[in-house]
């Protein structure tokens, strides 16, 4: 069932996804081809049709990710908790089926929007000074770490991003669950839900780290010479650790909300 | 015929004994404000069961509950001996009073949909309605009339081979001549294996194919009573609810 599952989300997502790329790398390649001309012609005329289009790109760049993540939102709202929803809970399918295919859906087509940008950046990129100059930046800074330790660094790097975002979807998911709840202003007090969650979830976090600081010295420690610095080669290191600490809290967040969604949508269910 | 709302019961007397659909002292509240009060229905197989009552009634509220859509405030609904879930989703086909087709989709996406999770989807069944209604599998669902979105629903549910249909006004909202196709859709697509709960306000159009019928009227069940009892007194079942529920 799962399998059928992903096999019609993707289906009916990827047609809205491929547009908005298409635009998108359509646009880049005109702007680069405006790059490319005015990099040989060098003429002044071509300067404010150029400084245009790219300040478009990166408005668009900038709206993708943001849709692609208001999108799925949307979606779940509407297939989940809106008209939808007489479709979705009529299929003979675990509910906590229906909420790992969409967050996982999402996060795929999340990852491919911000794909699309890093290539995007990367034709725009080509030949000019900048891109060099931001590839030898991070490079330097992965010579810091233990050459053993680079590759785990970009893996964990890559993986807390990918928790974190899952971790910030799930929240809204479960606040959508939350606001279906109520019998009138189901998405007003999902809104609320997701403002109130915030704030637990910040006041929880800042809780973890107060607690956790003076049994794990490394955490905020890092300068004093009675307690960090032999953890450490490099800021690095530093961020590695800080990043393996919320990405564990992130994976407990998610856990948390997935169980929280699951729950009120198989026993609490309001479709109205 | 008009029943004590504490002992409201319909057992139908099917071919079995085994009930598809059981509801014991269900209860409906939203909030202080009571839909459904202490409801017992049992139908068992190779019944039309009519749920009739006025708009608000509380008609919808208890499909849902069969569905899963609705948790009770207590009591409870089984189908086949399931609570709503998985398990009862496999045997009820649901039509829902309300158009949920996504209209980005294709009508053919809805065919494969269905196919994909529901075992008892015949889909030589579905074409074969689809090309009497002359709609093309590959119409876009957004570009389809009113009418036509609703036979499209109507025939993707009847396109099953389920224990129970849930038809929640089905007739409510098309033409005359729409629902006279969904009516004998509806019949010659239902087996004496299978039962059907139809729920509507347009009676004297459905009373022609119902066995029983339930009265409903501000979330409690005033009549349950086999058709052909009350068309033995001389009323029809369309008379006999316009004069329970006169104005």
């Amino acid at each position: 069932m799962m399998g059928k599952l992903f096999k019609h989300e993707f289906k009916n997502t990827a047609r809205r996804y491929w547009y908005m790329y298409a635009i998108i790398l359509s646009l880049t390649l005109f702007c680069k081809i405006l790059d490319i001309i005015q990099l040989n012609v060098n003429s002044k005329y071509l300067n404010p049709p150029l400084y245009i289009s790219v300040t478009f790109l990166i408005i668009g760049l900038f709206f993708l990710v943001l849709l692609t993540g208001i999108f799925s939102i949307i979606r779940f709202y509407r297939e989940m908790v809106g008209n939808q929803a007489y479709i979705t809970y009529t299929l003979p399918v675990e509910v906590w089926k229906h909420i790992f295919v969409r967050l996982t859906v999402s996060i795929f087509w999340i990852i491919i929007s911000v794909a699309v940008c890093v290539i995007s950046g990367l034709i725009m990129g080509a030949g000019h000074d900048f891109l060099g100059n931001f590839l030898k930046g991070f490079s330097s800074m992965l010579s810091s770490i233990k050459t053993t330790q680079q590759v785990l660094f970009i893996i964990q790097l890559i993986l807390s991003i990918i928790i974190n975002t899952a971790s910030s979807l799930m929240m809204f998911y479960m606040s959508i669950a939350i606001g279906q709840l109520f019998n009138r202003n189901k998405a007003i007090a999902a809104a609320g839900a997701y403002v109130g969650c915030n704030m637990i979830m910040e006041v929880f976090t800042t809780l973890l780290f107060v607690l956790t600081a003076k049994r794990i010295p490394w955490i905020l420690d890092y300068n004093d010479i009675g307690f960090g610095a032999e953890y450490f080669n490099s800021g690095a290191e530093f961020v590695n650790s800080v990043m393996l600490l919320t990405g564990l809290v992130n994976i407990l967040f998610l856990v948390t909300f997935f169980l929280i969604t699951e729950r009120l949508l198989s026993t609490k269910l309001n479709i109205e | 015929m008009m029943q004590n709302n504490n002992e409201n019961f319909l057992h139908s007397a099917g071919i079995e004994n085994a009930p598809l659909l059981e509801c014991r002292n269900l209860c409906k509240s939203y909030g202080a404000v009571p839909v459904l009060y202490n409801w017992n229905i049992t139908i068992t197989k190779g019944r039309v069961v009519g749920l009739l009552g006025p708009n608000g009634s509380g008609k919808t509220t208890l499909i849902k509950l069969i569905n899963g859509l609705l948790t009770p405030t207590s009591g409870e609904v089984l189908i086949c001996g399931n609570s709503p879930g998985v398990e009862s989703k496999k045997v009820i086909s649901y039509l829902t009073d309300k158009d949920a087709l996504d209209s980005s989709m294709k009508v053919v996406d809805m065919i494969n949909l269905y196919n994909d999770f529901f075992e008892d989807f015949s889909e030589v069944r579905m074409y074969e309605m689809l090309k009497r209604l002359d709609i093309h599998p590959e119409t876009k669902i957004g570009t389809l009339s009113k009418g036509n979105r609703e036979k499209v629903r109507l025939i993707l549910t009847m396109s099953r081979e389920a224990k129970l249909y849930v038809l929640d006004e089905p007739i409510g909202g098309v033409d005359p001549a729409a629902r006279d196709y969904i009516l004998d859709t509806i019949i010659k697509n239902y087996t004496p294996e299978s039962s059907i709960l139809l729920s509507t306000h347009l009676i004297s159009d459905v009373e022609r194919i119902l066995d029983d019928v339930i009265f409903v009227s501000n979330g409690q069940i005033t009549l349950a009573e086999a058709a052909d009892n009350i068309r033995a007194q001389g009323k029809s079942v369309d008379q006999l609810f316009r004069e329970t529920y006169r104005f």
